[in-house]
């Protein structure tokens, strides 16, 4: 039981993703684990961790809502069951400037999908090899998007997948 | 029994290895402080035996010094960066991506101690100033770099994080890169402590002072800038007071 606690990077993307206001995709490559995850395979399923790396922006971005394998050509926000988590921006610019007593990394934020992806896999709808991830910004109840007028741009230094 | 205990010395290292693959870094620095310890002690008997003389013979050239330097010195102070740059890569790239940031880190400090040793013998044949006494002036600085803006920057950026591509050549740069980063950041953070060491004679009193000052500063949240402070004004009053340190 220990080891499963090891976590193991099973894929990453391999470029930067500009966030604009809109809602944008990307592919995450998945490998098969060959580490503590591969061990504790067949005795206990791991968990699974998307974690959003070096989020970056100047200003003061709204929020983004992350969903994970939405069918193509169909709206994230139906379906709920594929909601993985919310991304607030709060202090992303101060976390990307060195100046303002961090070390300009960025936010960094880690969403536990293992139901997630135990739903997909009952309906034989994981992919072993690849997953999308889609971000879609966060909007007021009256449906206008939460930042400016002019959507600050983020940048999401990497989307990678974990076991553990 | 033995079965038992072999299996058990097993899964322990493999634990070990998984859970710290930064384990062999150590081993580098460990070993690095061991072989600086032997050359000081050689040389040390060397200058008993031929006491007066100004050299101290048994020294490898500058840049295997420095090279030792740097990796007794700094590795120890980048542990959690490798932790990082291992756990941001597949299973199978964990060390070779450790390796690729460490010769990223080294880099920047290499450059910066070799230049630093050709400018220190180009002024030693203009000023005579035995090492004691620099390594005073260059902890003094020290104390005065410490309070600066700059090198408050420089810290932070110590803990700097990139995004590390999984595969290919992008991951192999990534992690070099990072290793630069975070390099060319220590070296602006430690310069003069890492210069204090060049103009101490590579004396193991300012290597191991300047290491813990440098730890003690990079591993905590919220460095104590006062006993950072009050020990470089230590190490610059010994220097002064105790010529042979």
């Amino acid at each position: 039981m220990e080891s499963s606690r090891t976590p193991e990077m099973v894929g990453a993307t391999d470029q930067p993703l500009t966030l604009t206001g809109e809602s944008a995709s990307t592919i995450v490559p998945v490998s098969r684990p060959t580490g503590p995850a591969a061990v504790t395979e067949s005795a206990a399923r791991p968990r699974v961790f998307l974690n959003i790396e070096n989020i970056t922006s100047k200003g003061q971005p709204g929020g983004y809502h992350v969903y994970v394998n939405v069918p193509p050509g169909e709206k994230p926000e139906d379906h709920q069951e594929l909601f993985a988590g919310v991304l607030p921006m709060f202090g992303v610019a101060e976390s990307s400037d060195p100046a303002q007593g961090h070390s300009g990394s960025g936010l960094h934020y880690s969403l536990d999908i293992t139901n997630i992806v135990q739903l997909l896999e009952s309906k034989n709808a994981w992919d072993p090899n690849a997953m999308k991830v889609t971000f879609v910004p966060r909007r007021t109840p009256a449906g206008a998007r939460e930042s400016a007028a002019v959507p600050e741009p983020v940048q999401v230094g990497r989307v990678s997948l974990y076991y553990s | 029994m033995s079965r038992q205990g072999t299996s058990f010395q097993t899964t322990g290292w493999k634990r070990l290895n998984w859970e710290h693959p930064e384990w062999w870094t150590i081993t580098l620095s460990i070993a690095a402080w061991v072989t600086i310890m032997i050359q000081s002690l050689i040389a040390a008997q060397s200058l008993h035996v031929h006491s007066g003389h100004a050299m101290t013979p048994g020294l490898p050239a500058p840049s295997v010094s420095s090279l030792l330097m740097i990796v007794a010195m700094m590795f120890p102070m980048v542990l959690d960066s490798i932790r990082t740059v291992a756990a941001r890569n597949l299973w199978r790239r964990r060390h070779r991506a450790i390796l690729e940031f460490l010769a990223g880190y080294t880099a920047p400090w290499m450059l910066f101690c070799i230049a630093a040793s050709l400018a220190i013998a180009a002024l030693q044949t203009q000023v005579e100033l035995p090492p004691a006494q620099a390594a005073a002036l260059a902890f003094g600085a020290a104390l005065v770099w410490q309070l600066t803006p700059a090198k408050r920057l420089a810290v932070l950026t110590c803990h700097r994080t990139i995004p590390i591509a999984a595969t290919g050549w992008r991951a192999d740069r990534d992690c070099f890169r990072s290793g630069w980063i975070v390099g060319s950041s220590c070296v602006a953070s430690c310069w003069v402590l890492m210069l204090a060491c060049i103009l101490s004679d590579h004396s193991l009193p300012a290597m191991f002072s300047a290491t813990v000052i440098g730890w003690m500063e990079r591993n905590r949240i919220r460095p104590n800038h006062r006993l950072v402070c009050s020990a470089l004004l230590l190490l610059a009053a010994v220097y002064v007071t105790i010529p042979y340190v």
